[in-house]
């Protein structure tokens, strides 16, 4: 199995935009920097652009996949919490429909505000379209 | 775009600090930023490009015609006016905490003898 053929794979778990946009050229430096280092330091030269290149996956590919998982995961409780309640609503609310201001505090809280919170820091932290360690300024 | 007043990723600052010296291509960057940074900057394929994206979506880099001859698979950048503004704001900052650093140790010998 060639070097090429190796990164391919590796480079399929990045981002689809860093995919598209930098691929080829990815794929490119990955090749020169493997052969320079492997030309001047033997296989620990080589070794160490690979290592890198596993490291970089770790902190930016999988990364990128966690916090697009976040996401789902908050969208699916906020569908699935809103439903029930909807639910809780159709079948009780046949006898009796209770208004907002009879709802109390916690049912709120659980339904409706805190699956909205998580939805909304979910969706701030996934639209990051470089994870974190990697944004330009250091606040 | 980001205020130039904001600390820089150390990705971020070798890579301007690269392009200071003239457009390059991405394997050009990677070589003079882990150079400039004695090869301490962990810098490979993915970080790079990562950096190249962000640092083209704030305007502080661009794209730069290939030399005559050149790869034309390869794309060259180049500091943009913002970026060479924020790697000089930078600069004078790293410069200002060496001269306080330097200071403080003048104190600090002074007050040994």
């Amino acid at each position: 199995m060639s070097a090429l053929s190796v990164y391919s794979v590796l480079l399929s778990l990045y981002p689809a935009e860093l995919r598209n946009d930098f691929g080829e050229e990815m794929t490119q430096v990955f090749l020169e920097d493997l052969e320079d280092s492997q030309r001047r330091r033997g296989i620990s030269g080589a070794a160490r652009v690979w290592w890198r290149s596993i490291k970089e996956l770790f902190r930016i590919a999988l990364a990128a996949h966690a916090a697009g998982r976040e996401i789902a995961v908050a969208l699916i409780t906020y569908v699935f919490t809103e439903f029930y309640f909807l639910g809780i609503v159709m079948l009780e609310g046949r006898k009796h429909i209770p208004r907002p201001a009879e709802l109390d505090g916690a049912s709120v809280l659980v339904f409706g505000l805190f699956p909205a919170v998580i939805a909304y820091v979910a969706l701030r932290i996934g639209n990051r379209s470089v994870p974190m360690p990697l944004d330009l300024s250091r606040r | 775009m980001e205020s130039p007043n904001t600390l820089l990723a150390p990705a971020a600052f070798y890579i301007l600090f690269a392009l200071a010296s003239g457009d390059k291509h991405g394997y050009a960057i990677m070589r003079e930023a882990r150079a400039a940074s004695d090869n301490g900057l962990d810098l490979g394929p993915a970080t790079l490009y990562t950096t190249i994206q962000r640092l083209l979506d704030s305007g502080w880099i661009a794209e730069a015609e290939s030399p005559e001859g050149a790869d034309s698979r390869r794309r060259y950048y180049a500091l943009t006016k913002d970026g060479n503004a924020t790697l000089e704001a930078e600069l004078k900052r790293m410069e200002s905490i060496v001269k306080k650093s330097k200071a403080l140790r003048l104190r600090s010998a002074r007050s040994e003898s």
